[in-house]
């Protein structure tokens, strides 16, 4: 998977800066499109078994259509992350208790382009981690509190398919938890 | 085998004249300064793996003749022990408390300087590759027992005294010895390879045992499908090719939706569902293990007519204008998946699974509260049961209606590594 040539350099410990922005970056140098597209496609297959690259790539893979200089910066940090990371997976233990469980999260005008929110969550069967996603919200939403109430909407359509899912295993869940971080909500 | 042929090639001088018989073929004198003995002691380099400063900078090998495709040298890897292919290699001809064996018969030393001329007979100018004529096959038998004989014991790979192992025996190491590394673009070049031909005939050979298809003539006005050869070299881990594939697939974009078919879909099950599947097994306890369904979509049987053309190279002599009608799918036809999976699912409902509600490839059957779940991803099928007992009725079952490989525990699925640990998954 890394053999995007000389990725077997540096190594960071994490997968980008804490508060980067990326931005459409128009006056950037353009770089190959089709490498970008292949990166960005590698990186999406590993988010299969890799949840805490989700958020990162997702932000990468919007700018396949114009990647420029600084989006592949991004990516090759991500990749050197990964490159030191490379045995971290994800363990799966039995536990008394099923309890499905969700958190969701998200941002408000995270995309510095058009303003619009991205939410991620993830969902947890007792303590064994299931599914994760991250998404950027189709709607300008005005506020903190409208972008997290679209956040825990759609986690729990996840949750309700989980549970559907569950059923044909006949474990059945009589109470879904979603945690989610709303503030704004509270103080209404 | 294939480096006394290649030796042979660029030594021996053709009778009556003074050209080496690759000089006739390739119009260019050869060059004998990268020949080294064989069976020799070697260092491989690592110039693949990612290697730290201070780690070891090479493998101990043994050297095994030339690459029939590159200049590299093909070796034997003791420490993975397999067959690999590296230019990085250095040759310790003369070991260390070994007197050099100087005897005319030893062959690879006195080749360096020149040529025996004993054993020119008759050899035709010849392909460096693989394809060995019978006749040739005797004179090179001839040749190296003769060679063995005064070898020194301690050059000789394994014992003697064991006879000719076969390829099965022997596993990978022979086995690389008996596959071609090319892999050709077309019907007509994989013809000229007898390995490549064996592969074909392999696949034709399944189709007979499956009863795929029957030989009809050629109906009027129906759609006659195209049919490909695809040549695919299987490789292990290390990269070394372990297996010549033909398949022959039908060109299925000659289809015309609603006329040769209506329904198109794999079964595939979302990632999501197999972690499920998988926090689900650690919950109830259970150890969950994988199969695979060999040629899969050969299994899957037709609703529709469909007529293919007869395959490249292997038409019928006494009916050359007769098509196939196809009893089951093959690969590249636009139903091919759907046949498979509407015939596995009638195989386990039939034997009392229900099929889930919301994921179609999810197969659970229930005797008495004790589960046995089947999660289908094509051709790749996980499961696993409350009951050992259930497992192994299982697995029988699916062995007597489909041809499987690899039944086992889980290990890697879709690019994910599962670990399974007593009471826990790993997965990465």
């Amino acid at each position: 998977m890394k053999k995007f040539g000389l990725d077997n350099g540096g190594h960071k410990r994490t997968p980008a800066a804490a508060h980067l922005k990326l931005t459409k970056d128009e006056s950037g140098i353009s770089i190959d499109q089709s490498m970008y597209k292949s990166m960005i496609g590698s990186l999406l297959y590993l988010t299969a078994s890799r949840p805490y690259i989700i958020f990162d790539v997702g932000v990468c893979a919007r700018y396949q259509a114009d990647p420029k200089m600084s989006h592949l910066t991004q990516v090759k940090r991500i990749l050197k992350y990964i490159n030191s990371a490379s045995d971290y997976g994800i363990l799966y233990s039995s536990y008394e208790n099923s309890k499905q469980i969700g958190y969701c999260d998200a941002d408000w005008a995270g995309s510095a382009d058009d303003r619009k929110s991205t939410y991620g969550g993830c969902f947890f069967l007792g303590n064994n981690l299931i599914s994760w996603f991250s998404k950027k919200q189709n709607c300008v939403s005005l506020s903190t509190a409208e972008a997290e109430y679209i956040a825990a909407g759609s986690n729990c359509s996840q949750l309700v398919w989980m549970k559907q899912m569950l059923k044909e295993y006949n474990v059945e869940q009589d109470v879904l938890t979603l945690y989610c971080d709303n503030l704004s909500a509270i103080n209404i | 085998m294939n480096t006394a042929c290649h030796i042979h090639n660029r030594v021996t001088l053709r009778i009556g004249t003074t050209t080496t018989l690759y000089e006739l073929w390739k119009g260019r004198k050869p060059t004998v300064k990268y020949f080294h003995m064989f069976g020799s002691k070697c260092y491989i380099l690592f110039d693949r793996d990612y290697r730290r400063k201070m780690d070891l900078k090479s493998d101990e090998g043994i050297f095994l003749g030339y690459s029939t495709n590159s200049r590299a040298y093909r070796v034997f890897n003791s420490k993975t022990e397999t067959v690999m292919e590296s230019i990085n290699v250095v040759i310790d001809d003369v070991p260390k408390g070994r007197v050099p064996y100087v005897d005319a018969d030893v062959v690879t030393p006195a080749l360096e300087t020149n040529a025996p001329t004993q054993v020119i007979e008759s050899e035709p100018e010849k392909d460096e590759n693989e394809d060995i004529e019978p006749d040739q096959m005797s004179t090179k038998k001839g040749l190296s027992t003769r060679v063995q004989k005064n070898h020194p014991l301690d050059l000789v790979i394994r014992n003697p005294d064991e006879g000719v192992t076969t390829k099965r025996s022997v596993g990978v190491i022979a086995n690389s010895c008996f596959v071609s590394k090319i892999e050709p673009k077309n019907v007509k070049e994989a013809l000229t390879d007898e390995f490549w031909i064996e592969a074909m005939q392999e696949e034709l050979n399944q189709f007979k045992r499956s009863e795929v298809w029957d030989l009809v003539p050629r109906p009027e006005g129906v759609n006659v499908i195209g049919t490909k050869w695809i040549f695919k070299n299987k490789s292990d881990e290390h990269g070394t090719v372990t297996r010549n594939k033909a398949r022959l697939v039908a060109q299925g974009y000659t289809q015309i939706e609603g006329l040769d078919f209506d329904e198109t879909f794999a079964p595939v099950a979302r990632l999501e569902s197999i972690r499920l599947l998988l926090g689900v097994s650690c919950i109830l306890k259970f150890k969950l293990f994988q199969m695979d369904v060999k040629s899969v979509f050969l299994n899957g049987y037709l609703n529709e007519e469909v007529y293919v053309e007869q395959p490249k190279g292997f038409i019928d002599p006494s009916f050359p204008n007769h098509v196939y009608r196809l009893k089951k799918a093959l690969y590249g036809l636009k139903q091919a998946p759907r046949a498979w999976y509407e015939r596995l699912t009638q195989f386990l409902v039939g034997q009392g699974y229900k099929k889930g509600g919301t994921n179609k490839t999810l197969f659970v059957k229930n005797d008495n509260g004790r589960l046995m779940i089947a999660q289908i991803y094509v051709d790749d099928i996980v499961f696993g049961g409350m009951s050992n007992r259930m497992v192994q009725h299982f697995i029988q079952q699916m062995q007597f209606e489909f041809e499987m490989s690899l039944v086992g525990e889980l290990t890697y699925f879709l690019g994910l590594q599962v670990k399974q640990m007593e009471d826990t998954i790993f997965i990465s």
